[in-house]
């Protein structure tokens, strides 16, 4: 049979089977190239895919960057619903834009760019420069080859090229410095009145049916906020007893046991005679130094003066001015062997000598400071302090763990876990959800007695710590509730008498300015110091030249008067203006005068031009990406809310 | 083909074959690897023109960022400049700023082994930024021609010929400004920047409400230095009706 196939398999058929057998061979993985192998795209841009996972990937991201950054102030509401997906799905689609224009353009990254860039990072850096073996750490750690980081270190240096170019290459002229600095620091000759809306008091209260009619047009103003009244059973050291006394047995048994760590150390005064002597010394050398040492040894017993002596012979630099002098020493200061030979001395006592591993010592002491145990009373508060903060912890953590299982067991009252736990039931006041004093100044405290839990379901809450760094601990539960609810006409009637006259005073008082400038306009005589309006007389206020930044004349004020045209032919600009509070004024403008950028200096100048140099330059770039993504061809499918994740 | 041909037969067969086809077939398996390998090192050649092209630009971009806070060479130092240069070599003294010099240098490099790369392109703008950082708008305007001559795409031209007008501005050439941003201001993505430019001149050749209509526009496109453009706005004389 085989024979029949090897035949056979010679003629037209072999070609036959090997043509069909290469054609799985030939198309096999072609899938992988002809789109994203059936996975859902959410967006394409010149043809090149985003595909669903991709953009779940760079929101899952995005969200961890943002809980970094954020921290505490992080609020996972804020980053749900398809916005999030939006934004981030708008980056990638920008990002894409820009890869395929730098591809396009045929941008490329030096490799000496990608190596400076590589050892510019900190993460790659020790003692301040790169190191080969940090990289190849760091680069191992997080699962990747030197190659795979390269590539994709090339690829975001890529990425930021177009928009680097772009950017730095962007410049402001002097015509457009001069012109900034010319209006940024411009200062005008300010005059203003001031027609304050007292003045201006409707004679009648407004009428009933007004006070109705606001009364019933703004009922948001008028709501009382939603409160709450809470029990809760309250955890700290002092509920838990820790100013209680402690018994005079107790502290002195903790005297006993500290003795060693309070007491101060065995001090010695030491000198000492060093004959020196390398460490690989020959026999023959260390024989001659013990030789020379006892001979010194010899002469000091003999009776020569140490300190002479030492300044004569020894070879420690250091000490032998001082006449051999080390000065006090504590146990651990020194080489161990001649501290062993130092602590067995008595006073004035000459050792033999002791070979270290700088030569050979001839050491002396001359006065010994005996360790010290301070006494009983001098450590007694502190030791007391100690002892009671250690029991109130203990007994803290004990009670924090038996009150969070007892309230969670009885969800439905905190009396059965204060009796057991011999601790009372408090009450707080009404509280609106911007808390109160106290523990319940603390959001977590409010936000866990507004959950729905504690608030709609009426259970306990669970045990909560306001502030870590405290031994604080509380379990709460809603004693009383009141919803938000509009406050009764009668109640707010007053507010709102104030508030209508308020406002009819102040329409009064624009009028009577915008009257006033209509008749400043008119006059052709300069403004006097003092105008009339009305039978009253209001000064005019005049400060004078003024920049943007003054802070001598209220700021709605200064920034009217920096909105006024440009006075032409000494005919003042005047204009007028109703502040938040009411009051009316009315503002004249009679000069200005242009910032000067050779007063100025060329500091300000050189940094202004770089500051709008770099403001040009992010436009620049801005609408350039916005002139690329208009000539892109992107395509969007429509989002999908987002699968649970 | 029949089946019962002998061996001698086959043999026979195929060197007929090959006698016939020999050369097409060797020559077509040369043209197909001389392609392959000449598509690589092609692709090889662009690849490392392109790195060195890029770090060459990367020079030039360091020089052109100290041009941005070195302050220029004032006409006193100027003068010393000229003087040195008239007493050393009578031909330079022109342009005696050696930040501009060496900038020009690097980019001459740019645009004579790399012209095939944007980055010619590009180290003309950068050229440019540094002469107007340094007082030279005139030769700014002249760099800033040329590079439109040789942009890459219609877009990065429009964004050459933005930042000619205002140099051309700056150096109160306004007719030839006018010029740049008619020719450019189709662009959709500069409108706003354009509309800005049109303004600035309005207001030189005072021409106040049309500074007037040109700045609201700029403002209405989101044009750059925006808050800038605003206060140019509001600096402008009330109109003349009221």
């Amino acid at each position: 049979m085989l024979l029949e196939i090897r035949e056979r398999a010679q003629g037209w058929m072999a070609w036959a089977i090997v043509i069909l057998i290469s054609i799985p061979f030939a198309l096999w993985g072609i899938q992988s190239y002809l789109g994203g192998g059936g996975e859902p795209v959410v967006a394409s841009v010149n043809g090149a895919e985003i595909t669903e996972a991709q953009l779940n990937q760079n929101v899952q991201r995005t969200r961890m960057d943002m809980r970094a950054r954020l921290g505490d102030a992080y609020d996972p509401a804020l980053f749900e619903g398809t916005g999030l997906r939006e934004r981030v799905l708008n980056q990638m689609i920008e990002a894409q834009v820009m890869l395929d224009a730098s591809q396009r353009l045929g941008l490329r990254v030096a490799d000496a760019v990608l190596r400076s860039a590589i050892a510019q990072e900190p993460a790659f850096q020790k003692d301040g420069r790169f190191d080969k073996a940090t990289y190849a750490q760091v680069l191992q750690y997080q699962g990747l080859t030197p190659a795979m980081f390269e590539q994709s270190l090339r690829r975001r240096l890529l990425d930021t090229q177009l928009e680097r170019v772009v950017q730095s290459t962007a410049f402001a002229t002097q015509t457009e410095v001069k012109q900034s600095l010319r209006l940024m620091h411009q200062q005008r000759d300010i005059r203003y009145i001031k027609l304050p809306h007292s003045d201006f008091a409707p004679s009648e209260p407004p009428d009933e049916d007004a006070l109705h009619a606001y009364y019933e047009q703004h009922p948001d103003d008028f709501k009382s906020p939603e409160q709450v009244k809470l029990s809760y059973i309250l955890l700290s050291p002092e509920t838990l007893g820790a100013d209680q006394p402690v018994s005079a047995a107790d502290l002195h048994a903790l005297y006993e046991e500290r003795t060693e760590t309070l007491k101060t150390p065995e001090q010695r005064t030491l000198r000492h005679i060093l004959i020196a002597l390398p460490a690989d010394a020959d026999e023959a050398a260390i024989a001659k130094a013990r030789e020379q040492a006892a001979e010194v040894r010899e002469r000091l017993l003999a009776g020569e003066d140490f300190a002479t002596l030492a300044g004569e012979v020894s070879d420690d630099p250091l000490s032998a001015d001082q006449g051999g002098d080390l000065g006090q020493i504590e146990r651990g200061m020194l080489d161990p062997i001649v501290e062993q030979a130092a602590f067995s001395l008595d006073v004035n006592e000459l050792s033999e000598p002791v070979r270290s591993r700088f030569g050979y010592h001839l050491l002396e002491v001359t006065a010994i400071e005996p360790s010290q145990v301070p006494p009983f009373d001098e450590v007694a508060d502190e030791l007391r302090k100690e002892l009671q903060s250690r029991s109130a912890e203990g007994a803290f953590y004990d009670y924090a763990e038996r009150l969070a299982t007892l309230s969670y067991e009885v969800p439905d009252s905190l009396v059965p876990a204060a009796e057991e736990l011999g601790l009372t039931v408090q009450q707080s006041d009404w509280l609106d959800r911007s808390g109160g004093e106290g523990i319940f100044a603390n959001p977590k405290v409010m936000t866990a007695a507004f959950s729905d839990d504690v608030l709609n379901l009426g259970n306990n809450s669970e045990l909560l710590e306001p502030d870590p760094q405290q031994l604080q601990a509380l379990v709460l539960r809603i004693d009383g509730h009141r919803p938000e609810a509009l406050r009764p006409f009668e109640e707010v009637r007053d507010d709102i008498v104030t508030i209508l006259s308020t406002r009819q005073a102040a329409e009064a008082a624009l009028e009577a300015a915008q009257t006033l400038a209509e008749r400043l306009r008119q006059e052709t005589t300069p403004v006097a110091e003092a105008v009339e309006v009305a039978g009253t007389s209001y000064t005019v206020e005049a400060p004078g030249l003024l920049e943007r930044q003054s802070s001598e004349v209220p700021s709605p004020v200064l920034r009217e008067a920096f909105l006024l045209p440009r006075p032409m032919d000494e005919q003042p600009s005047i204009g007028t203006l109703a502040d938040g509070a009411g009051d009316a004024f009315v503002i004249l403008v009679s000069a200005v005068q242009d910032g000067q950028d050779e007063a100025l200096g060329a500091e300000v100048s050189a940094a202004e031009s770089r500051a709008l140099a770099q403001r040009i330059g992010r436009a620049d770039f801005s609408h350039f990406v916005s002139g690329l993504e208009a000539s892109a061809k992107i395509e969007r499918k429509a989002l999908a809310s987002e699968s649970a994740d | 083909m029949v089946d019962l041909q002998t061996d001698e037969e086959k043999a026979e067969a195929i060197k007929k074959w090959w006698k016939e086809n020999g050369i097409a077939v060797i020559s077509g398996v040369a043209i197909g690897l001389a392609a392959i390998y000449g598509w690589r090192a092609w692709t090889n050649y662009q690849e490392q023109i392109g790195q060195q092209a890029s770090l060459a630009f990367e020079e030039l971009l360091v020089t052109v960022s100290q041009a941005a806070v070195v302050p220029p060479p004032t006409p006193s130092d100027q003068a010393d400049a000229d003087e040195d240069a008239d007493a050393a070599d009578a031909d330079s003294g022109v342009d005696a700023n050696p930040l501009i010099t060496l900038a020009t240098e690097q980019q001459a490099r740019l645009s004579d082994e790399y012209s095939s790369t944007p980055y010619a392109f590009f180290g003309q703008l950068a050229v440019a930024k540094a002469q107007v950082d340094q007082g030279e708008a005139e030769a700014a305007a002249e760099i800033l021609r040329s590079a439109m001559q040789q942009a890459p795409t219609p877009l990065l031209k429009t964004l050459a010929g933005l930042r000619l007008a205002r140099v051309l501005i700056a150096t109160q050439e306004y007719d030839a400004a006018k010029d740049v941003i008619k020719r450019y201001d189709g662009d959709q993505s500069y409108a706003a920047d354009f509309a800005a430019l049109r303004g600035d001149i309005a207001l030189a050749e005072q021409r106040i409400e049309d500074a007037r209509t040109a700045y609201e526009q700029a403002l209405a496109g989101n044009a750059a230095a925006a808050q800038l453009i605003r206060l140019k706005l509001q600096d402008l004389p009330a109109p003349a009706d009221s």
